[in-house]
């Protein structure tokens, strides 16, 4: 289990963040529960190295982050794509299906 | 606007430094709502909290990891800003030539002063502990006198009384004759006391000190310049003997020591005798004749050893009135007697280089802020793409640390030229100006400069773009109809400021200027022009005092120098004008009341041909001159100059009046008056002097030559040379040059800050120019439009032309008059490099304001004129 969230990839772990944001703006600890719902647990994050790649985002310039309140209202830290992380997010998304799709097909063949 | 930016600024410093509590606060959130989660799954609300600690990882890993990013992401963004910023330098190249230029002449100009500074000023002098070193000098104020040399009956009281100093030295100056080396030589040579060099804190480099305790009278020690010369650096030059040409007793000197290199006193000094001064033989009356310095014992303080002094030259008043009376010692540190003069000069320069940089920098972030301009969308559209303010900033100051770094490099080597040009056109009287060199710490000081230069540039364009509302620049996609905005406001004030300093330097320089030509247009009293003059000095043993083969000699060689051909006239004069040595002698005036010894009268005594006046082109006021029947043994008679008739014989004829006095030699009669020869420098009013002929004075076995030629003075050099050197086997000739070049040398300094301050003057005027142009050209750009509308609408091209140019005297008008105020504070502080010209000289200010104002229209005309050509339909269309 521990093996297999440190085996994931740090561009995969920006591009799901990004991607779990694109739905809109959302704190951290529910950018973990939604990446591990939505890939069916099989992607466990390492919660731990959630926050400095949230931060990467953010001196990138892809995330901004604001105080505002959760939903049972207690102040939580909302991470929000930016124009620019959009942007960054479709081109990324384009080149991992080119990726992925190139190692099914080789997979595929074999 | 500035200053709320500013504020913003330091706010998100202080933000982030509380990052590691947002972090904090992020995790405990994190921790709360995973802990909540594992309690719905139904663990314990330990083992839930548990839990979720132990899928978050350990905090200070987190921590870490967090500032890593911060570390890694910052060098991504420089190296990333630093392409940028060569990558946007490349596509602008003559921008960036042109700003590189500016900073190169800034930060070299700079860097040549500093090293001047540094080593004329700042360098300690090559001597131990050389702060500890004071010079000693005697002041009047009832008689007028200043910085005169002590009496040595006050240094022996001094060496008796006084507890602050280790010891005190003295020196007085005897240019000998050195015979017994390679070739007679004449020679720089001063007599010392025997602690002369512990006292300076000098160890010879070969052989030993004088002893301070029975010292052979016939002791000298030798510049390390002289042994080279004339004894081929030879180690075995110690215990070798040297003749001065002196009568038997005094002539054989022995060397016991030569001097290490950098040990150059005062001046050039090539030999130095001992002489003691003993109670026995001191007059407590006598001249104020000999040159002081003394040693600070550790941890006295100079105003001390003032304080004491002062207390016992009181009661050396006290003691002696008749020759005390009014007396004082000034004590100031050695470095600043030899340095002071430079001082005022060195530091307004560095004022003015300083003006000058500060310009460049004006200039450059002028320029820079229309290119700012000209990339706001670029930057509104990045703000809105979510990029952060400080990636913003940062390639600024990455581009303008480039530009400044690369402009720096360039102005070492500007510095190089700068310093090469001192070194060859440096005058020789700033002691160490021409040792001035590209060292490490003048290095290091153009590097700093770079530094400063970048974050100074980087400021004003980074705030701007900071300050940028990213719906402002977006939304009006074209240019606003007219410029008010607030950057234009700012660089405006530059264009002011700019405008204000060139002010300031050109009214500097052109006080510079003026003052050259005053002296320039002074007349030193003779006529220099056509003028040789060629000194022969013979042996005192040869021609002992009060022999007429002297007088003989210096007869025999005007008669030869009168044949040679293109010889006009021939004279002979002891101490030639501008020369740098002049002798003074008490006398009193026949049938006045006797002045006390503290105040008897002195003039300077010369000895000369009587055909000297008429060689050197002396005109005849009153009486008549020197002629063949004021020949030996007939009765002594002087001749005088205006200033001695002015200041002794004021409303009574001069001629005829009797000169008295204890020497027989000063007792005569006054025969004739000539008019004034300016005998110290250039810019001093001559002092009193009187005349005696050489067949009627006891007379020096040295004289200048003054040869009038028809043609050009320096053809003669070797005849004259020649005919002196065959006159004597043992007499030395010395300084055969034309007598423009003493001229050309008692103005050299003033000669060399008219070249410094007018360079620096008129390179802020260019630069200036250089900054209008640009903001001119910049706001034509800007007002496109509203131009276009004007000149659709049937506006004149001269109308155009006064509105571009209208907003342009405005500026220029506001610097004008900001510069002058500030140039009449300012300038105060030039009087001691000034010559017969006020700090407020009105024409000064006139002439150079209109300088400025011509040179700063100039560079606005053309960016006006290039309004009258806009096409309205063209501009109109393109919004």
């Amino acid at each position: 289990m521990r093996k297999q969230k440190d085996d994931l990839l740090q561009g995969t772990l920006d591009l799901l963040v990004m991607k779990t944001l694109a739905t809109g703006p959302t704190h951290g600890w529910d950018i973990a529960q939604r990446i591990q719902q939505v890939s069916q647990n099989v992607l466990s994050v390492n919660q731990g190295s959630l926050y400095p790649a949230l931060h990467r985002l953010e001196l990138k310039g892809w995330v901004i982050a604001e105080w505002g309140a959760s939903e049972n209202n207690r102040r939580a830290r909302f991470y929000k794509l930016t124009p620019a992380g959009r942007k960054h997010l479709v081109a990324e998304t384009a080149a991992w299906e080119r990726v992925a799709g190139a190692i099914q097909l080789v997979l595929a063949q074999g | 606007m500035i200053l709320a930016n500013l504020a913003r600024q330091i706010r998100a410093f202080y933000q982030r430094r509380s990052l590691d509590e947002t972090l904090d606060e992020e995790l405990r959130f994190h921790l709360e709502l995973e802990t909540e989660k594992n309690i719905r799954r139904g663990h314990s609300p330990a083992e839930a909290a548990r839990q979720a600690r132990v899928s978050l990882g350990g905090m200070v890993k987190i921590k870490e990891e967090y500032r890593e990013v911060e570390l890694v992401q910052w060098w991504l963004d420089a190296w990333q800003d630093l392409r940028y910023a060569s990558r946007v330098l490349w596509r602008s190249r003559s921008f960036t030539i042109i700003a590189i230029l500016m900073l190169a002449l800034g930060i070299g100009a700079n860097t040549a002063i500093f090293s001047v500074l540094l080593t004329v000023l700042i360098q300690p002098l090559p001597y131990r502990d050389a702060d500890r070193i004071v010079w000693l000098s005697n002041r009047n104020t009832a008689l007028g006198v200043s910085g005169a040399f002590l009496n040595p009956a006050d240094i022996l009281d001094f060496r008796e009384q006084s507890h602050s100093f280790e010891r005190i030295a003295a020196w007085g100056t005897l240019p000998q004759n050195l015979y017994g080396a390679r070739t007679p030589e004449r020679v720089e040579g001063v007599y010392v006391t025997a602690n002369f060099f512990r006292t300076l804190g000098v160890q010879p480099q070969l052989g030993r000190d004088f002893s301070e305790a029975n010292e052979p009278d016939n002791s000298v020690i030798i510049s390390h310049g002289l042994w080279l010369r004339q004894f081929g650096g030879d180690s075995d030059v110690v215990g070798k003997e040297i003749s001065l040409g002196l009568p038997a007793g005094q002539d054989v000197l022995k060397i016991i020591g030569v001097l290490p290199a950098e040990t150059n006193f005062p001046m050039r000094v090539d030999l130095f005798t001992m002489a003691e001064i003993n109670r026995a033989e001191v007059d407590r009356g006598g001249s104020h004749n000999w040159r002081t310095i003394a040693r600070l014992k550790p941890g006295v303080t100079i105003a001390q050893a003032q304080a004491e002094v002062d207390g016992l030259a009181r009661r050396q008043e006290e003691l002696y009135p008749d020759t005390n009376k009014g007396w004082q010692v000034q004590l100031q540190p050695l470095r600043l007697y030899l340095f002071g003069n430079s001082r005022a000069a060195l530091l307004l320069l560095v004022g003015a280089v300083a003006m000058v940089l500060m310009i460049a920098w004006a200039n450059v972030t002028n320029l820079q802020l229309g290119r700012a301009y000209a990339r706001r969308r670029e930057f509104a559209l990045r703000l809105a793409l979510g990029a952060r303010r400080a990636r913003l900033i940062r390639p600024f100051l990455f581009e303008n640390l480039l530009l400044s770094i690369l402009g720096g490099s360039a102005g070492v080597i500007i510095a190089v030229f700068c310093l090469s040009a001192v070194r060859t056109l440096g005058p020789d009287s700033v002691p160490r100006l021409k040792d001035a060199s590209l060292n490490v710490p003048v290095l290091l000081f153009a590097f700093a400069l770079s530094l400063l230069s970048g974050v100074v540039l980087g400021l004003a364009p980074a705030f701007q773009a900071s300050a940028m509302a990213i719906n402002d620049a977006l939304k009006h996609n074209h240019t606003p109809a007219t410029s008010s905005r607030p950057s234009n406001r700012f660089r405006r004030t530059l264009v002011v400021v700019q405008v204000a300093l060139a002010v300031i330097l050109t009214t500097g320089a052109g006080l510079v200027v003026k003052s050259f030509w005053r002296l320039q247009a002074v007349d030193p009293g003779l006529k220099a022009d056509g003028l040789l003059t060629a000194g022969l000095s013979l042996s005192f043993a040869d021609y002992p005092n009060g022999s007429p083969k002297r007088a003989q000699l210096f007869q025999r060689a005007i008669d030869r120098l009168s044949t040679l051909p293109g010889v006009t006239s021939v004279g002979a004069i002891s101490h030639l004008p501008l020369g740098g040595r002049t002798m003074k002698l008490p006398f009193k005036i026949a049938g006045q009341p006797n002045a006390s010894p503290s105040n008897e009268s002195v003039a300077d005594y010369r000895v000369v041909s009587p055909s000297y006046f008429k060689a050197a082109g002396i005109s005849l006021k009153r009486g008549r001159m020197f002629d063949e029947s004021d020949h030996r043994g007939a009765p002594q008679v002087f001749v005088v100059n205006e200033a001695f008739a002015r200041t002794f014989l004021s409303g009574i004829e001069p001629v005829g009046v009797r000169l008295d006095g204890d020497a027989e030699f000063v007792r005569g009669e006054i025969i004739g008056v000539v008019a004034n020869v300016r005998h110290q420098g250039v810019e001093f009013d001559a002092d009193p002097a009187f005349y005696v002929s050489y067949e009627q004075s006891p007379t020096f076995p040295i004289m200048n030559f003054v040869v009038r030629t028809e043609t050009n003075p320096s053809s003669l050099i070797v005849p004259v040379r020649r005919e002196l050197e065959a006159l004597d086997p043992r007499g030395v000739v010395f300084n055969v040059r034309p007598f423009d070049d003493f001229i050309a040398d008692a103005v050299a300094t003033r000669r060399f800050n008219l070249w410094l301050f007018t360079a620096f003057g008129l390179l802020a005027v260019l630069l200036a120019a250089a900054g209008i142009h640009a903001m001119m050209s910049f706001a034509v750009l800007q007002r496109k439009r509203e131009i276009g509308i004007r000149i659709a609408l049937g506006a004149q091209k001269h109308a155009v032309v006064r509105l571009i140019l209208a907003e342009a005297t405005r500026l220029v008008g506001l610097g004008l008059l900001i510069g002058f105020c500030l140039s009449l504070a300012l300038t105060q502080w030039m009087k001691s490099i000034l010559f017969a010209v006020g700090t407020t000289d009105p024409l000064t200010y006139v002439t150079m304001g209109g300088l400025v104002i011509s040179i700063a229209l100039l560079a606005c005309w053309i960016p006006a004129r290039r309004a009258t050509t806009i096409n309205p339909i063209r501009t109109l269309r393109a919004e």
